[in-house]
C-alpha cells in the first residue's frame, strides 16, 4: 500500500499544480483544461455510453494486435535466441525490415483491407511486432550459458532442457518483451485510428481536435494514458508474481 | 582398467585461421576411486579437459574411453565453478534437479536431496533461492546437487576458485571428509599447487597451451591429511618441485602472449 501512496503522491501533485495553473491561467486553460473540467468531461461520455463504446473498440483492436503480432513476436524472439538456424535466417531479415517506419505500411494495409478493423489491426500488431521479438531475443542471447550445459551433463535430454531451463530462464525477458510491445502497440494503434479508422479513442482524439473541442480531446487522451497504465501495471504485477525468485522486482518502477 | 582413459586427446576451439588449438595429444588415465588433481597455468586448458571428460564437448583427434562404471554421461557429474544453480529454483529444488531427471518421485528426491544439504551444513537454507546465499553456500548446493545424483566420478572445475581463503579452506577439508566415506573417483581441476597436494592422490600438472600431460606426480601424504602437513619438509620439497614444473610452463605463457602483443 505504501508503494502505492509513493507512487500517487507526486502524481496528484503535479495534478494539482495543473489545476492551480490552469485555474489562475497561468497556462492558457483553452489548451490545458484543468483536470476538473476533463473528469467532468469523462464522466459525462462515460454516461452516455461514449467513451465505454470506444474504449471497446480500442482495446478489443489491442486484444487482436496481442495475439497477431506481440505473441507470434515473443514467440519468434525466443525461437532466436534457443535455436541457431532460426537465428541465422531471421536475424538478417529483422536487421533489413527493421528500420523501415512501420505506419510506413498503413496505405498498403488500406489498399489490401479497406477501411474497417483490419487495417488498422494489421498495422498495430506489425509495429507491436519488432520490439516484441527484439527484446525477447536480445534478452535471451544475455543468458546464462552454462546452465544447458549443467543440465546437459545431470541427465537431460533436448525437451528437459527446453522445458526447464530455456522456457524459465527466458520468462522474465519475455515479461519485458510483452510490457515494452504493448506499450508500443497502444502508441502504434492510437496513430492508427487518427487516419484510418472512424472509430476508437484515437479517433475520437482526432475528430474532437478538428472540432477544436479540446475538453473532450483531452478526455479521450487520459482515456488512452488510463489504458496505457492499466497495462503496464498488470503485466508488472504477472511479472512480480511469475517472478518473484528474482530481485525484488520494484513493481512502481 | 581404468575408469577414464584419454588417448592422444586434441581439441581445438574455433574454425579456420582463428581456431585455437587447447588441448594437444593429452593422455590420461584415471583409476577408479582416486583423487586426481589435474593442476596447470591459467589457460592451459584444464578445463577443457574435463569437459571432454564429462563429453560435453567434441574432441578433434584421440580417443576417450571410460570403464564399466562411467560410461553413462550422468556417471561422469560436473561441479561447476560458477555453482550453475538455476536462479528460479530454491536450493532444495536445484538439488533434486538431477534425481527429477532420472524420474525419482518427488518424496524420495526431496528426502534424500534434504540429507545431502544437511550433511554439508546447509540444510536450513533449502528453501532459499540462489541469490539469497553467500558464494560458499551457492557452491555447497553444487556438490550436493552432484552428491544426490551418486555418480562414480565427479569432475570438480576449480570449484573453490571464486571463494575466499577462510571459505576454500572449509570446503576443501569437508569435501575430503565426504570423500573418504564414498567410493568415488574425483577429476579436480586447480591452479593451486597448494589444493592440488592437500586434495590429490595424484597430480597431473599440464603444460602451457596447447595444453599436454606434463608429468604426473604421486602425493606421498596419508590419509586423512590436515593441513598442517605444510609445514613438513617433505610437503616443502613437494611443492617446490611441482612450481619448477610450472615456472617453466608459466614463463612459456607469458612469452607466447607477449609475442602476440
Amino acid at each position: 500500500m505504501r508503494r502505492y501512496l509513493r507512487f500517487a503522491a507526486p502524481v496528484v501533485a503535479a495534478l494539482a499544480l495543473w489545476q492551480l495553473a490552469a485555474t489562475l491561467e497561468i497556462i492558457d486553460p483553452g489548451f490545458f483544461p484543468p483536470p476538473t473540467r476533463v473528469a467532468a468531461e469523462i464522466a459525462e461520455l462515460t454516461a452516455t455510453g461514449e467513451i465505454p463504446e470506444q474504449m471497446g473498440i480500442t482495446l478489443g483492436r489491442v486484444l487482436a494486435a496481442f495475439f497477431i503480432g506481440i505473441v507470434p513476436g515473443v514467440l519468434l524472439g525466443l525461437l532466436m535466441g534457443w535455436v541457431g538456424w532460426i537465428r541465422a535466417v531471421f536475424d538478417p531479415i529483422i536487421t533489413v525490415v527493421y528500420p523501415i517506419p512501420r505506419i510506413a505500411i498503413l496505405p498498403l494495409f488500406l489498399v489490401i483491407f479497406g477501411i474497417g478493423h483490419a487495417p488498422v489491426i494489421a498495422i498495430t500488431a506489425l509495429i507491436a511486432f519488432f520490439p516484441a521479438a527484439l527484446t525477447t531475443y536480445s534478452g535471451v542471447a544475455g543468458l546464462d550459458k552454462n546452465l544447458p550445459l549443467m543440465a546437459r551433463n545431470a541427465g537431460a535430454s533436448r525437451i528437459d532442457i527446453l522445458r526447464t531451463i530455456a522456457f524459465p530462464s527466458s520468462l522474465p525477458v519475455m515479461l519485458a518483451g510483452l510490457r515494452l510491445a504493448l506499450g508500443v502497440a497502444l502508441t502504434g494503434l492510437v496513430a492508427a485510428e487518427f487516419v484510418a479508422s472512424q472509430e476508437g479513442l484515437g479517433a475520437r482524439i482526432w475528430r474532437f481536435w478538428q472540432l477544436y473541442r479540446l475538453p473532450e480531446m483531452w478526455a479521450y487522451i487520459v482515456v488512452v494514458a488510463l489504458i496505457g497504465i492499466v497495462l503496464q501495471f498488470g503485466l508488472l504485477e504477472l511479472q512480480r508474481r511469475l517472478l518473484s525468485w528474482e530481485e525484488e522486482v520494484d513493481l512502481l518502477r | 582398467m581404468s575408469v577414464i582413459t584419454l588417448r592422444d586427446v586434441s581439441i581445438r576451439y574455433g574454425e579456420g585461421s582463428g581456431s585455437v588449438l587447447a588441448v594437444d595429444s593429452f593422455n590420461l588415465e584415471v583409476e577408479e576411486n582416486e583423487f586426481l588433481c589435474l593442476l596447470g597455468p591459467s589457460g592451459c586448458g584444464k578445463s577443457t579437459v574435463l569437459k571432454a571428460i564429462a563429453g560435453l564437448i567434441g574432441i578433434q583427434a584421440g580417443e576417450t574411453m571410460y570403464g564399466p562404471g562411467a560410461t553413462r554421461s550422468t556417471d561422469r557429474f560436473v561441479v561447476w565453478q560458477e555453482p550453475t544453480l538455476m536462479p528460479w529454483r530454491t536450493i532444495l529444488r536445484n538439488v533434486t534437479y538431477p534425481l527429477e531427471l532420472a524420474g525419482l518421485d518427488k518424496q524420495t528426491a526431496r528426502t534424500s536431496a534434504r540429507r545431502q544439504l544437511d550433511l554439508l551444513g546447509i540444510g536450513e537454507f533449502s528453501d532459499k533461492y540462489p541469490r539469497q546465499l553467500s558464494g560458499g553456500m551457492r557452491q555447497r548446493a553444487g556438490i550436493a546437487r552432484a552428491l544426490v545424483a551418486d555418480p562414480n566420478v565427479l569432475l570438480m572445475d576449480e570449484p573453490f576458485a571464486a571463494l575466499d581463503a577462510q571459505t576454500r579452506r572449509l570446503l576443501q577439508e569437508q569435501l575430503l571428509e565426504l570423500w573418504n566415506g564414498l567410493e568415488k573417483t574425483v577429476v579436480f581441476v586447480t591452479h593451486s599447487v597448494e589444493e592440488a597436494i592437500l586434495l590429490g592422490d595424484r597430480i597431473a600438472v599440464m603444460t602451457a597451451r596447447p595444453g599436454m600431460l606434463k608429468e604426473i606426480i604421486d602425493v606421498p601424504f596419508r590419509r586423512p591429511r590436515s593441513p598442517d602437513i605444510r609445514h613438513t619438509a617433505e610437503y616443502q620439497q613437494l611443492e617446490k618441485r611441482i612450481w619448477q614444473l610450472l615456472h617453466s610452463e608459466a614463463e612459456k605463457a607469458d612469452a607466447e602472449v607477449e609475442g602476440q602483443s
